[in-house]
């Protein structure tokens, strides 16, 4: 859902998509320069790989002559902590921006701001109060799942709202139909960004549970040693 | 991990890059169908992007100048966000938990 240039025909609604996202990319920064050990940014660097060639795969979706992509946002929320993930995300959507044109520079901030900022910040929001109803292994990978799917179907919706602000595209579509459109494209696009996300999550948890908070399997057997350096 | 594993590591993921920009779905993505049915088009670029629609300029074979896009792009993510995380870790003050270093003047 990359908005190419000149597609949001109303630069007040592109600028102020710049103004936002400098903004909670910003704080993100400045929260993250209180947290951010050195140890923790090569997880960063694996993160921002994982997510730029999960971008790379566009996989043919069940509707017809539709494909989508992974965005990656909530996994990266889910190992990161949202902010950090924010920061990843931007790098990743700035990077394919400024070097193939994927997504135009005009509307790099209302990218940022509908699969970085909002795919991190919301989905990790729901992934996190998912969470607390059910516990355990499986109820942290369920919340994620569904996590995931909200991003993707919010990032559409965000799409279709900046689309629906510029007068002209109203005009001439309507709001009905960008919505429906954007929105019903994007909920088994969604689906797929679920299935990566508890697939990769499941993976991680099998070796690394305590990155997900989540306390070691019962150290009887042979495990134990791996996670306690801390 | 060493240094050499690392950039091993960043290399193998280049290559995973490159290969899945190959066998993805040439089919458009949400956005670009919506446009589609909608009537909606793009305007003109407004940057010259390096490698624009993830193909190197100069590659003749298509395929290749997909895979070293591709490739490029991923070196070039991982090399971003590890400065821009060393960067914002670098601001962070000192703080007395720091393994045992109190007082203590600047890192070396």
């Amino acid at each position: 859902m990359h908005i190419p240039d000149g597609l949001i025909s109303d630069p007040r609604v592109w600028i102020g998509a710049d103004v936002v996202t400098v903004g909670v990319v910003g704080y993100a920064i400045r929260r993250e320069s209180r947290d951010l050990k050195p140890e923790r940014v090569p997880l960063m660097g694996l993160m921002a790989a994982f997510v730029f060639a999960g971008q790379l795969l566009n996989v043919p979706m069940g509707v017809p002559g539709v494909s989508g992509h992974l965005l990656g946002a909530v996994l990266a929320a889910t190992l990161l902590g949202p902010w950090r993930a924010t920061i990843v995300m931007a790098v990743v959507i700035a990077v394919q921006c400024l070097l193939y044109n994927d997504g135009g520079l005009t509307a790099l901030g209302a990218n940022i701001l509908n699969m970085g900022i909002a795919g991190t910040l919301a989905g990790f929001g729901v992934y996190s109060g998912l969470r607390r109803l059910v516990a355990g292994r499986a109820g942290t990978l369920v919340a994620a799942g569904v996590g995931a799917w909200f991003s993707v179907v919010l990032g559409a919706a965000l799409v279709a709202g900046q689309l629906a602000l510029c007068s002209d595209i109203l005009s001439r579509v309507g709001v009905g139909r960008l919505f429906a459109l954007l929105v019903g494209l994007h909920i088994p696009i969604g689906l797929l960004e679920a299935l990566i996300t508890v697939g990769a999550l499941a993976v991680v948890t099998q070796s690394r549970p305590d990155l997900l908070g989540l306390r070691p399997k019962p150290a009887a057997s042979e495990a134990g040693e791996g996670a306690t350096a801390s | 991990m060493r240094p050499l594993g690392w950039i091993a590591l960043v290399v193998v993921a280049a290559a995973v890059a490159g290969v899945l920009a190959l066998i993805a779905s040439p089919l458009p993505d949400g956005l670009d169908t919506t446009m589609e049915r909608l009537g909606l088009h793009a305007g003109e670029s407004a940057a010259k992007a390096p490698m624009p629609d993830y193909a190197t300029p100069g590659v003749r074979s298509p395929r290749a100048a997909t895979f070293v896009a591709a490739a490029t792009g991923l070196v070039v993510v991982v090399l971003i966000t590890l400065v821009i995380g060393r960067l914002i870790a670098r601001l962070r003050p000192p703080t007395p938990t720091d393994d045992g270093k109190r007082g203590g003047g600047s890192a070396p």
